[in-house]
């Protein structure tokens, strides 16, 4: 029962780490993208989207291959997800405009797409296509407890600690993330240094954008099989956005949060509490955001802080 | 500080010729010819506003000069960017830092770094020159020829590893590229390098929220020199340091002259230009007035070069009448969050029916000064007391809010320094910003539009106030119209204390005539004007008394119908050695308007007349 | 040669903030932007039904909205309730508080409600249990907003993400009630027998829309001519300016946040009593999100949100009729008000900023110096008045003298 539920919880923190590792990426740059929730569920149009299409170009269904299966949705995922990155950003970055309500904006835009593609598209195989998906290591089976625990999920599960891990080092331990945390810290010092605010807000922004996409993918096609949720996708964004703020920014504490979030997401399908009990459960994620936001607002340590220019639109000339 | 050799026998590191900078309007710079040679130090010394930073900026990427050219060693120099500057060796220590204050000291300096280029095709060519380029071999075995000539391209093996090592050149950029990015763990010691050639003593891995403000500027210096600048551009680096501190920098200084770096120091005080330079730039009014060998001279010389001389300006001044105490502020200490003693145990005494002035450079602690009269900053100690018109009970305002100020009846108004920023709201019309001080009253809950609507219109009309309505937010009026609007309101509050801090900056001429008539219609009317500025003359030809504040200290009370510029000049800048003054003050204390710091030894006597100005370097 | 490579690395587009277009300029460019986002709109139904939809896109979006007399009724229904939460967020936004929690706050109102109806349902009778009502989703509306302003006034906690937490919270609270009153488990709490608004003069929705009429005046009034609402303006424009003429800022962003949260209650009330007769979780479906963008569109000015509401209403429900006509999922109306925003928020950058190409400047350089600036030619802006010269060239004047001087912020 317990292994179960620690393999429930392990498989569904990968849409946290996508989700709050790509909004962590585009917070670093001073972007405060609201939005997170709409590019979820981009991603997961456009991951339905390449799914359909590739069974859709398979002679026979039986020629479905676990590469095709789990390449092509994800480039689609990105693809649709880093084209809402990329509205987001030329309406902040380039036009300068307000970030919350572009965000907001542009959850409103994501959610509908799901909503209208999803219905559309010819689901009939999906749940082969998730088969795939969720393939596993095949000696998983052979090493009991360990196995399920550490070698059970697919592929997206271990990529998605893969790329927390690389933005995390890429953002602590190399150049280019030394000078993204400045332009996000204090874009006016990062310009006179001679980095290129704009080019580091457009890249993070795309960048976590696709990450936060395939979060969205894997929801659907992985953790739920290949059903397309509508509903459920939104909440979740949220919930990758209060975790950004949970980890106060640190993408390899995020691994750690997401599995403490995707616990106390799914506690209630464990437990033994009633209906009406779940429903607290289900709220303590967010209490305890809320704690961790004020509690770090009142210790305001340095370090826990969101970056300093998060949420403001840099204009050179404006000092 | 005499020098080795004389300046104008090294080779020029920095020219700039007929440099003009216009601001609108106003022109920063005119017509302005410098230069800076190998190894030395420069002062720039001026007045606030005598374009000492813009200049500077223009060869820091930060500005680009309308007119005039700008030559690095000799080559014209086009610079458009910090980059640029860096490119061509130049380097800037602003006055507020760049620094993000999350980083440590280290990860500031390394910052924006480019990686060292590294060119495939140039590479690829020096490897094809270096296999064809024949070796010798001495082959013993081979009693003819002992010698033989061998290129690495005479073999099949030779051809195949150059074509290999070619083809990893892509790789090999790749791996330098992310060998670079990388942040390794003793990517401080390269910085520490840089930082203890020239004896800087400071912890790198320190974060700078942590650091105090001499340490930051030390990361700052550090920061330019470690991107390979050779001239060094220093804008008042003292203004925050201790007498201590500034030793230290100084010596660090000298020791980046001795490696021949060219250093400017904007400064303007006097004590420290005679201490560290080699020669010294004198701007005034944005034009460069001379160049002169610190060896040759003095500080009465650069006082008067410095402030010029006396320009008739025809204020009026009538003798306050029946001045009776209105505000005494008694040993007022305050310490930014910095930890920079923004004032030091500051007392005073402002009059009813006269205008005591003060003077100071910039950043002295005149605006801490007013704002903490008015009740936006909380002094570390200290009193301020508010004695009633017609003697009635007096009330200490010390630490309290503006609210509780306005509450115990006491009238008084402020116009601070920061016109859009604080004193009105840009975004809304005039008649809004006139209810800021008067909404409160009337009816409870409901604003009355209807009298402020009346003086806006009455100020617009008596001020002259240029604009299309009442109701045009202010922040769409010029300089001059939004100070009357400011103006206009704190006067029509009907004060008992007026303060104004640099009610004049930015405005031409006739809109500062009409600030100055409404400070005399105030003082006429009664009421304690305490004025803030930084032109001299004006200080001296509108106030009746003028304090002199440099470092958060008063260095000195005069009269302002007797006080010479030259006087106030050395007050301003005497800072540190002001112990004298301090003491001669606290004889004179209150009650004697014309006291006279300065013992009469120590007044510039030989100052030299305007027409002897000498642009020695030229 | 550097500098030569300099010059080519030189910006083309050269852009500057401005401060004064007129007024009309300005709608004229947002107007365009609604235009465009129609005509959008319009394409995209073309491309994904076939060429004849995009005439009849315009067609169906007017006969949805105005095609019966019910449509009408529907579309000042939800006017009125996307009316009433867009002003219950106008004095916090104005305040500069990112109050993303008016979702959360609306169905803690909704909540209050049917907390009300359920325990005094019947033991009171109509008038009075309506009263309860009111008084208790206003007090729920207002505790749920109140909550992060507090933290925000003491220690300034981020307002956008505590606000947004709440609501949540809120929708949690709301499945927890929900699964005690129906202990089924379906999740479906029914049609609420007690506690409708009354009808009025045999309209279902009149008193809804007469609420949301009063809210505008009441709070046009509020934010234009009470004391009230002058100081949480100028707190919103700058702290330092209410702290140097004594605002009590804490205080203001506590009180507004009550009122805010009150006219969610309200919104709340009308939701539960006015509309729905009973609660769901997505009861409020993401309008305290949309009721942002409207509020932002209308300037945070309750007059002008009235007709951003209802434009925004009249998008939403006439696209959801076309998505019918055409066969499609209602969604895609959520896809052309998503569109809709994109284009309305962005074109504040064309209100906001001008845009200058050098290219065009340097060619007109030999003629003047002072060669006239070319403008952006998007929506048809056209040059500017000659004020414009003389206030940017008094600018920088200003700046200057600023920069010159010691500028630390005030503690």
């Amino acid at each position: 029962m317990f292994l179960t539920f620690l393999q429930s919880a392990l498989r569904m923190s990968a849409v946290f780490i996508y989700g709050s590792t790509g909004e962590t990426l585009t917070e670093k740059s001073g972007n405060l993208n609201l939005g997170t929730p709409g590019i979820m569920c981009l991603g997961a149009v456009g991951g339905v989207m390449g799914t359909a299409a590739y069974i859709k170009s398979l002679a026979d269904i039986a020629d479905m291959t676990w590469f095709g299966v789990v390449i092509v949705p994800m480039l689609f995922a990105m693809l649709f997800a880093g084209i809402g990155g990329l509205i987001y950003s030329f309406i902040t970055i380039t036009l300068r405009c307000n970030q919350n309500v572009t965000g907001l904006a542009l959850t409103t835009f994501g959610v509908g797409c799901l909503v209208f593609f999803g219905q559309r598209v010819d689901a009939t195989n999906f749940a082969t296509a998730s088969r795939f998906i969720t393939r596993s290591f095949p000696f998983a089976a052979d090493l009991g407890w360990f196995g399920t625990v550490f070698f059970s999920y697919g592929v997206f599960v271990y990529l998605a600690i893969a790329i927390a891990i690389i933005v995390a080092i890429v953002l602590k331990k190399t150049r280019t993330g030394l000078n993204l945390r400045a332009v996000g810290e204090n874009p006016a010092t990062a310009d006179a240094a001679g980095i290129s605010v704009t080019k580091y807000k457009y890249t993070a922004t795309l960048i976590g954008s696709m990450i936060t996409g395939l979060g969205g993918l894997f929801y659907t096609m992985d953790y739920r099989g290949g059903m397309i949720e509508y509903n459920s996708v939104e909440p979740l964004g949220w919930l990758a956005v209060a975790l950004v703020i949970f980890t106060v920014w640190r993408p390899n504490w995020g691994i750690l949060g997401a599995i403490l979030f995707s616990m106390l997401s799914i506690a209630s399908n464990y437990l033994k509490v009633s209906f009406a009990n779940r429903e607290i459960v289900d709220m303590v994620p967010y209490l305890v955001t809320v704690a961790v936001l004020v509690v770090t607002s009142i210790v305001s340590r340095r370090e826990t802080q969101p970056p300093a220019s998060l949420g403001l639109t840099y204009f050179r000339e404006e000092r | 500080m005499a020098n080795d050799r004389p300046a104008s026998s090294r080779p020029v590191a920095i020219r700039m010729h007929g440099i003009t900078k216009r601001f609108g309007e106003v022109v920063a710079n005119r017509d302005v010819d410098l230069t800076v040679y190998e190894g030395e130090i420069l002062s720039l010394l001026g007045e606030n506003g005598s374009g000492k930073t813009t200049l500077m900026n223009m060869l820091a990427g930060i500005y680009f000069p309308d007119e005039g050219e700008i030559f690095a060693y000799g080559k014209p120099a086009v610079i458009r960017s910090p980059r640029d500057a860096y490119h061509h060796g130049i380097g800037m220590v602003h006055q507020h830092f760049k620094l993000v204050d999350l980083f440590t000291a280290a990860d500031n300096i390394i910052l924006g770094e480019e990686a060292p280029e590294f060119s495939v095709r140039k590479e690829a060519k020096a490897l094809s020159t270096e296999a064809s380029t024949p070796r010798y071999l001495i082959d013993n075995d081979d009693p003819h020829e002992p010698v033989k000539t061998v290129r690495g391209t005479d073999t099949r093996k030779g051809r195949a590893l150059l074509v290999a090592r070619k083809l990893a050149l892509p790789l090999k950029k790749l791996g330098k590229k992310l060998k670079f990015n990388w942040l390794a763990r003793n990517r401080v010691s390269a910085v520490q390098a840089v930082a203890d050639r020239y004896g800087f003593d400071i912890d790198l891995k320190q974060k700078i929220y942590d650091m105090s403000v001499s340490e930051k500027q030390t990361v700052e210096i550090i920061k330019v020199l470690y991107r390979g600048a050779n001239i060094l551009i220093l804008d008042e680096p003292t203004a925050v340091l201790t007498p201590q501190e500034t030793e230290k920098l100084f010596a660090v200084l000298r020791a980046m002259r001795a490696d021949g770096k060219s250093i400017i120091i904007i400064t303007h005080k006097l004590n420290e230009v005679m201490e560290i330079s080699d020669r010294v730039a004198v701007l005034r009014k944005g034009e460069h007035v001379a160049t002169v060998n610190t060896a040759d001279a003095d500080i009465p010389l650069l006082t008067e070069l410095m402030v010029g001389h006396k320009t008739e300006l025809d204020i009026e001044r009538d003798a306050p009448e029946q001045p009776e105490d209105r505000l005494t502020v008694e040993g007022l200490s305050f310490t930014d969050r910095e930890g920079v003693k923004k004032l030091d145990g500051v007392s005073f005494t402002a009059r009813s029916g006269e205008i005591l002035g003060i003077a100071g450079i910039a950043g002295s602690g005149q605006r801490e000064l007013l704002e903490t009269i008015a009740g936006l900053i909380k002094p570390a100690a200290g009193s301020i007391t508010y004695l009633p018109p017609g003697g009635g009970k007096p009330e200490n305002l010390m630490r309290k809010t503006p609210e509780q100020i306005r509450e115990l009846g006491v009238r008084l108004s402020f116009v601070p320094e920061d016109r859009l920023g604080m004193g009105l709201v840009g975004n809304m019309d005039i008649i809004d910003n006139m209810m800021l001080r008067s909404y409160r009253r009337g009816i409870p809950l409901i604003l009355d539009r209807k009298r402020p609507k009346q003086l806006a219109e009455r100020i617009i009309k008596e001020l002259e106030v240029v604009t299309p309505s009442s109701h045009t937010p202010v922040r769409r009026l010029s300089g001059g119209n939004v100070q009357k609007v400011l103006v206009g309101r704190e006067i029509a509050a009907a004060p008992t204390v007026l303060m104004a801090a640099y009610p004049v900056r930015g405005l031409d001429i006739n809109s500062s005539y009409t600030i100055y008539r409404l400070l005399n219609e105030q003082k006429k009317a009664g009421v304690a004007v305490i004025y803030v500025g930084e032109d001299l003359d004006v200080l001296l030809e509108l106030c009746d008394r003028l304090l002199v504040i440099c470092d958060g200290k008063i260095t000195g009370v005069l009269d302002g119908r007797t006080a010479t510029k030259e006087q106030v000049g050395l007050l301003m800048t005497a800072g540190h050695d002001a112990e004298e003054a301090d003491k001669e003050r606290a004889d004179d204390e209150e009650d004697i308007p014309a006291a006279e710091p300065l013992p009469e030894g120590e007044l510039p006597t030989a100052a030299p007349a305007g027409e002897d100005e000498e642009d020695i370097h030229d | 040669m550097t500098d030569i490579k300099k010059k080519e690395r030189e910006p083309l587009v050269q852009i500057s903030k401005r401060t004064d277009m007129p007024k009309w300029q300005a709608w004229l460019i947002r107007g365009g932007a609604v235009i465009a986002a129609l005509f959008i709109g319009a394409v995209v139904a073309a491309i994904l039904v076939d060429g004849q939809s995009f005439g009849l896109f315009f067609k169906n979006i007017f006969e949805g909205v105005f095609g019966t007399e019910r449509r009408i009724w529907n579309l000042l229904q939800n006017g009125a309730v996307m009316l009433i939460i867009a002003l219950a967020l106008a004095p916090a936004f104005r305040m500069r508080f990112w109050n993303i929690g008016a979702e959360g706050q609306v169905l803690m109102g909704g909540l209050a409600c049917v907390v009300c109806i359920k325990y005094f349902g019947d033991k009171v009778n109509e008038p009075v249990l309506l009263l309860i009502m009111a008084a208790m989703s206003i007090a729920f509306g207002a505790a749920w907003a109140v909550i992060p302003a507090i933290f925000k006034a003491q220690w300034n906690t981020n307002e956008t993400l505590f606000t947004l937490m709440m609501n949540y919270i809120a929708m949690q609270l709301v499945s927890y009630c929900i699964c005690i009153w129906v202990p089924n488990g379906s999740g479906v709490l029914g049609r609420l027998p007690y506690g409708h608004f009354p009808t009025l003069g045999g309209y279902n929705y009149l008193l809804n829309v007469l609420i949301a009429v009063i809210g505008v005046v009441v709070l046009f009034i509020y934010m234009r001519f009470s004391k009230h609402g002058y100081e949480l303006a100028v707190v919103g424009e700058s702290t330092n300016t209410a702290k140097y003429v004594g605002i009590n800022v804490k205080k203001v962003i506590i009180r507004t946040m009550i009122l805010s949260g009150v006219l969610c209650g309200v919104a709340g009330l009308v939701l539960v009593a006015g509309t729905n007769h009973s609660l769901s979780v997505d009861a409020v479906g993401g309008r305290g999100f949309t009721a942002i963008l409207v509020a932002w569109l209308g300037k945070f000015n309750p007059l002008i949100m009235v007709g951003t509401s209802l434009l925004y209403v009249f998008i939403d429900q006439g696209t959801a009729y076309t998505a019918v006509a055409f066969q499609m999922s209602d969604s895609f109306a959520d896809i052309i008000t998503g569109i809709f925003f994109f284009l309305v928020i962005a074109c504040e950058f064309f209100v906001n900023y001008r845009v200058r190409f050098r290219f065009l400047k340097s060619r007109k350089k030999d003629g003047s110096p002072a060669a006239p600036e070319t403008e952006s030619a998007e929506e048809g802006e056209e040059s500017l008045p000659a004020a414009e010269t003389e206030e940017e060239e008094a600018l920088p004047v200003a700046e200057a003298a600023t920069a010159a001087t010691n500028e630390e912020v005030t503690a």
